[in-house]
């Protein structure tokens, strides 16, 4: 009896800890997200930008986070690092109009004019781009949920309303799971890249010697097709190919919440002392 | 009956209102601008907005011309329930000399009010001597306005066919020349004209001819293809040539023309000429004159004329100080009609003053060349005085937008113009301010959110599937359990005579699959010669129930153990012989 009660008095201590552990933690984020914002508002841009860093760091990246870093960024002149970050907050967050609205804005501020091509499924399948991941999963899982909750009461019982009610839900089931194996699909093999500095020269070799195959921008979006020895082999929509410097750009899926795999090494890793 | 008061009502419900709103209109149309003394022309006098008029239209103008009456209709629409009526008056006149004629206005009046026309312009050119007399029923004219012409100088190229007889499915073929563009100024016009001394139905199609570059150009014969129809008037002369049967394919061309194009001249050429060629006017607008600080005023300069109208320039605003200007998209329209391409083009800037004062917009010049005095020509808007008085003005200006000035107690509609570029402030909200847990990382907890349903309903279904099976194979089981059963029974030998023949009783039923309340020697005789089993095995059977019945009735106990060693032998032969 006394083992008992001492064992539920341990298990009780033990949440507790731990409850105030996180409470300890999330005020913990949540100052260095006012701080970062704060820093913001008084025009310390590059604070601000390691404030958010921070955060993402230790695994609090939610879209917000990186919609105000790339407009730390953008504030301070860094359009390619501003872009970079406003792709990654809209995997996050595709319906956030401030979100469209400014990297919108930074996409009319670089200088090469690429036309983005849309592929048979991008068009067939426009409404994917409007949801992210954990909304897909969601909506699947629901839809997979009132599925199978049918197919088992047609066991017991049948009727009419009963199998158009299936047929509707399994309808939406497919779609809805074809959307979410879609958005899967291009999370994981996410190879766009965003050129960071103002103007980098696309070689036609990974040698700093080789031919200079044509010049590209700050924010200009490419696709990486490989990459050795510090090099990126990447691509133009319009099939133009060369090779970069990998630190000139910066990808989209890279340290990532929603790409990242396996999660990033730095992730959930106490704050550094202020 | 119901329906016809219905109907009535509707009537009056959806006529009435609107002949009150109904406006009278007279109009003056002419079938063409353009003939000769010998040709009829046919003019129209439309009166919209009225079924009848008190008297027949009086018409100015028509003291050259020999007046027949055509006719007059009336019609009456309702077209998305609006109501509209007209009165059509048609009259064809023919001219006596030739000469240009102002015809109208036309004077109708309508419930005691005098309402007028408009007045259309005719020509009435000499008669031409026809070219080739004698032509026959069918054929093709082309003409050319002039002769020479300068590079992109419009020239009207005029394809009439002349039809005595009927014809359908035409099909028109240009001549193509490189250099030499063709565009179709307006839709082909059917009239009755004169040739020769011979009345005809003419079909005219105008096309505008624009010569990129200068030289001498041979234009080949246009073709034209149609089905033509015999006369059916007259069975002698002329259509009793085999050509015009019924229904037959006929091709006919024009003569070819020689047109002569003269480069634009150097001399006199302009800086910046951005080689538009005919005749332009150019004229400008303020509106308002006076406005604050801030405030804006619009700018409206407008290029019209006749001739490559697509070349009219975007006019650039010069930059002033003190002043934001900020361009509208221009809008050009092209108007082509029977005397050519014409249009305008309207440039629009909306002007926001930073600082008060007395300001100037500076005149807006344009160049042309045009083919009729032979020269350049340089016009110019004159310069517009703005007056800017203090005030704190809006930041976002505001400019009217195209079709909304009439109607002046209303108040404009105005487009709002974006005046800078920003991006949006941050997001202070800590929610989800932590990331999800990776879903692209899959992870147990979400494959088992989607497979748990699954799983649920496998279990269910396998559950269902088995309570299914064993109530199935219960009957199976039993009857295989019952021979069994019976002997178990027997050797315990705690049984008497009626146990014995209740054991027997479920013994069928287990067995057979039956549900007997009582069975009876000659019920159970039955049953195993109809399983199979043999004479010989039922009749003992039937023979050891009428015993067991008799030692039940008779109140005997003896016999009972007997029975109990010769029943489960007599079972043993049944199974076999059932198997």
């Amino acid at each position: 009896m006394r083992k008992g009660i001492r064992l539920t008095i341990t298990i009780l201590l033990a949440v507790l800890s731990l409850t105030s552990n996180y409470g300890a933690r999330a005020d913990e984020w949540e100052e260095g997200f006012f701080k970062a914002n704060q820093a913001y508002k008084v025009g310390n841009f590059q604070e601000a930008i390691e404030g958010y860093l921070r955060l993402i760091r230790t695994g609090h990246g939610g879209g917000q986070v990186y919609y105000n870093l790339g407009n730390a960024y953008f504030r301070a002149g860094q359009l390619g690092r501003a872009i970079l970050e406003y792709e990654r907050a809209q995997l996050l967050m595709p319906r956030d109009a401030d979100l469209n609205f400014n990297l919108s804005h930074a996409r009319d501020q670089t200088l090469d004019a690429i036309e983005e091509s849309r592929g048979f499924i991008e068009t067939a399948f426009f409404w994917v781009k409007s949801f992210n991941l954990n909304e897909l999963f969601w909506s699947f899982a629901l839809l997979n949920l009132l599925l199978w909750t049918i197919l088992i009461i047609r066991l017991f019982h049948r009727s009419e309303w009963l199998y158009y009610l299936l047929l509707l839900i399994l309808s939406s089931w497919f779609v809805a799971g074809l959307s979410f194996g879609i958005k899967y699909y291009w999370i994981r093999s996410d190879d766009r890249a965003v050129i960071l500095q103002k103007e980098v020269n696309i070689l036609a070799g990974p040698e700093g010697n080789d031919t200079v195959l044509f010049k590209l921008h700050e924010g200009t979006v490419v696709y990486q097709e490989r990459s050795e020895d510090g090099w990126s082999l990447v691509r133009l929509p319009d099939k133009k190919r060369g090779w970069v410097k990998s630190r000139a750009i910066g990808l989209i899926s890279d340290d990532h919440p929603a790409t990242s795999i396996p999660p990033h090494p730095l992730r959930r890793q106490p704050l550094p002392a202020q | 009956m119901k329906k016809i008061i219905l109907l009535l009502v509707f009537s009056i419900f959806i006529l009435v209102p609107c002949q009150t709103h109904a406006e009278v209109l007279v109009t003056l149309s002419l079938d063409r601008q353009e003939a000769t003394p010998s040709d009829s022309i046919r003019m129209v006098i439309k009166v919209s907005g009225a079924r009848s008029c008190d008297s027949s239209p009086v018409i100015k103008g028509l003291d050259s011309f020999q007046v027949s009456p055509g006719g007059s209709s009336s019609r009456v629409e309702i077209v998305n329930g609006t109501f509209s009526s007209s009165v059509d008056y048609t009259y064809y006149i023919q001219p006596s000399r030739a000469g240009t004629f102002q015809l109208g206005p036309a004077e109708v009046k309508v419930n005691g009010k005098i309402f007028q026309s408009n007045i259309s312009t005719l020509t009435i050119l000499k008669a031409a001597s026809p070219e080739s007399p004698a032509k026959g029923p069918i054929f093709l004219t082309a003409a050319l306005s002039s002769k020479k012409a300068y590079v992109e100088e419009q020239v009207l190229y005029t394809l009439k066919l002349y039809l005595k007889i009927s014809a359908s499915d035409i099909s028109l073929q240009l001549p193509e020349l490189d250099h030499l563009a063709f565009k179709q100024l307006e839709k082909p016009r059917e009239y009755q004209g004169v040739y020769d001394g011979s009345t005809y139905r003419i079909i005219e199609v105008p096309y505008g001819l624009m010569a990129l570059k200068a030289g001498n150009y041979g234009i080949k014969p246009s073709r034209m293809s149609m089905t033509a129809y015999d006369s059916r008037r007259s069975r002698r002369g002329f259509f009793d040539d085999p050509f015009f049967r019924a229904g037959r394919p006929v091709t006919i061309a024009s003569q070819a023309l020689e047109l002569k194009v003269a480069p634009l001249p150097d001399k006199g050429k302009p800086k910046g000429f951005s080689g538009l060629v005919g005749s332009f006017k150019i004229e400008a607008t303020l509106t308002p004159s006076k406005i604050k600080v801030g405030e804006s005023a619009t700018l409206t300069v407008r290029v019209s004329g006749r001739g490559n109208v697509n070349r009219i320039p975007d006019l650039k605003m010069p930059g002033l100080d003190h002043i934001k200007v900020y361009a509208d998209e221009p809008v050009f329209e092209a108007r082509p009609d029977f005397k050519g391409l014409a249009g305008f083009k309207t440039m629009k800037w909306a002007i926001v003053p930073e600082q008060q004062g007395d300001y100037e917009i500076p005149p807006f010049s344009l160049s042309f060349f045009n083919p009729d005095t032979d020269a350049y020509r340089t016009i110019q808007t004159a310069k517009q005085p703005l007056i800017v008085v203090p005030g704190k003005g809006k930041m976002i200006m505001v400019e009217a937008g195209p079709g909304k000035q009439n109607g002046a107690n209303k108040s404009a509609k105005q487009g709002v113009k974006e005046l800078g570029h920003d991006i949006l402030p941050l997001h202070t909200s800590v929610r989800n301010l932590e990331a999800r847990a990776s879903i692209a990382s899959g992870g147990l907890f979400l494959w088992l959110t989607l497979l748990l349903p699954f799983v649920l309903y496998l279990s269910t279904f396998l559950g269902l599937r088995l309570k299914r099976r064993s109530v199935r194979a219960m009957p199976v089981h039993r009857a295989k359990r019952a021979a069994k059963d019976l002997i178990r029974q027997c050797r315990q030998g705690r049984g008497d005579a009626n146990c014995l023949s209740l054991c027997i009783r479920d013994y069928f039923n287990d067995r057979f699959g039956l549900t007997l309340a009582s069975l009876t020697p000659e019920d159970a005789a039955d049953i195993l010669a109809s399983k199979g089993v043999g004479s010989g095995a039922a009749q003992k059977l039937r023979a050891i129930l009428i015993e067991l019945e008799n030692t039940v009735y008779t109140g005997q106990t003896r016999g009972a153990g007997r029975m109990n060693d010769e029943i489960p032998r007599l079972i043993k032969e049944i199974e076999r012989e059932i198997r």
